[in-house]
């Protein structure tokens, strides 16, 4: 009998298959908003070096209902993007290490500790309390 | 009281007598019981002789059985029908392999790229053999790919890896986490053949970090994890090698 073995395509919209395929696109497409805010604080910069008109219109745009909006927005996905990326985070190391398997969770929530650390100590260091 | 019946639905094709891929449903009896895989038997018995499938041990060692129940990759003698939703389960060959016949996948190119791996034992010329030959090793030092060693090439996980039908050629999850077994074996000094096609682009750098393969894997092997690590060994190894003046780079056996 002669072998004719069928072969399956991947759809187009794979990603829309299974949730753990969409959380996964919604992981990746949270680094696009990472990308943006990053682009979004050069452009601030670049205000602050034109002048101070140009700064204060920059800075005014965040009070913008539009803006408040989009800066939600970036703040959850970044959120989201270091949540995901700390998940990650233990499966680069070693399972085991002399001798001992290393717990993941501890890595998660050290990871958050230290972005909390640094946040609030950025926050105080720039004054953002007092204004 | 008896458990409701469930209806499986299972992808048919037969070379020759389907056109493509077609789906057929089947009531399972009232309160049946066992697993999806003894309920393919059932209904070949009972309804279709010409269904078909692979299996061996019936109980997650042989790696034969899988099958996409519901879109997920699964052992079907893993799965039991009392766990099975109420109503239509679809039954699937496992994605980004071709269709042999029914629910049988053709492996053969898939274990090719296993192969192209090396997973196996190259023996340091350093260490003192046992009585006959053996590669001796002390437990502790076989702790550190003691999870890694438990695969048993299911490939679970090349079908739940989207990377796998995206990527023409990726290594894939299994190929990658068999090197590092053996790479962090004490007794093996490999790595370097290893890395040609683990720290290609087409080895572990392909890998996106979706993490299906570990949530399929029926093993707990977390190849996932094992593909970033050897992403990490790939970068110290890179940076070693730009450090050390005249060096060609590549990790030796160590």
């Amino acid at each position: 009998m002669s072998r004719e073995p069928y072969a399956p395509s991947m759809p187009r919209a794979w990603f829309l298959r299974r949730a753990s395929e969409r959380r996964y696109m919604l992981r990746e497409a949270s680094s696009l908003a990472v990308a943006g805010w990053s682009l979004h604080l050069l452009w601030g910069v670049r205000c602050l070096g034109a002048g101070p008109e140009p700064f204060a219109a920059w800075l005014a745009g965040h009070t913008h209902p539009v803006g408040v909006a989009l800066s939600s927005l970036s703040l959850g996905l970044l959120l989201l993007h270091a949540a995901t990326w700390f998940v990650i985070t233990p499966k680069v190391l070693p399972q085991v290490v002399a001798g001992r398997r290393v717990p993941a969770l501890p890595m998660v929530v050290g990871a958050w500790a230290v972005t909390v650390a640094v946040t609030v100590a950025l926050a105080w260091w720039i004054g953002a309390p007092d204004a | 009281m008896t458990a409701p019946g469930r209806r499986l639905e299972v992808q048919r094709w037969v070379p020759g007598r389907d056109d493509a891929p077609r789906w057929q449903a089947w009531d399972l009896p009232a309160g049946f019981d066992g697993s999806l895989l003894d309920a393919l038997a059932y209904l070949k018995d009972h309804e279709d002789p010409t269904l078909a499938w692979r299996w061996s041990c019936r109980m997650g060692i042989c790696g034969s059985c899988g099958m996409m129940v519901d879109d997920e990759p699964r052992l079907a003698c893993e799965v039991f029908v009392r766990d099975l939703p109420v109503g239509t389960t679809r039954i699937a060959p496992l994605t980004h392999l071709p269709v042999e016949r029914d629910l049988i996948v053709d492996q053969r190119e898939i274990m090719a790229r296993i192969a192209r791996a090396r997973p196996w034992l190259e023996p340091r010329p350093d260490l003192p053999k046992g009585p006959v030959g053996e590669n001796l090793q002390p437990p502790a030092q076989g702790l550190p790919f003691k999870d890694l060693s438990h695969c048993i090439d299911c490939l679970l996980c090349y079908s739940a890896c989207p990377q796998v039908g995206l990527t023409e050629d990726f290594l894939g999850p299994a190929a990658i986490a068999h090197a590092l077994r053996y790479d962090l074996d004490s007794r093996d000094a490999g790595s370097q053949a290893r890395n040609e096609a683990i720290q290609a682009p087409e080895g572990a750098w392909a890998c996106t970090v979706v993490g299906a393969c570990s949530t399929a894997c029926p093993k707990a092997v977390d190849p996932a994890s094992a593909i970033q690590q050897q992403k990490v060994r790939g970068l110290v190894d890179w940076a070693r090698a730009m450090l050390r003046p005249g060096g060609r780079g590549g990790r030796e056996g160590e």
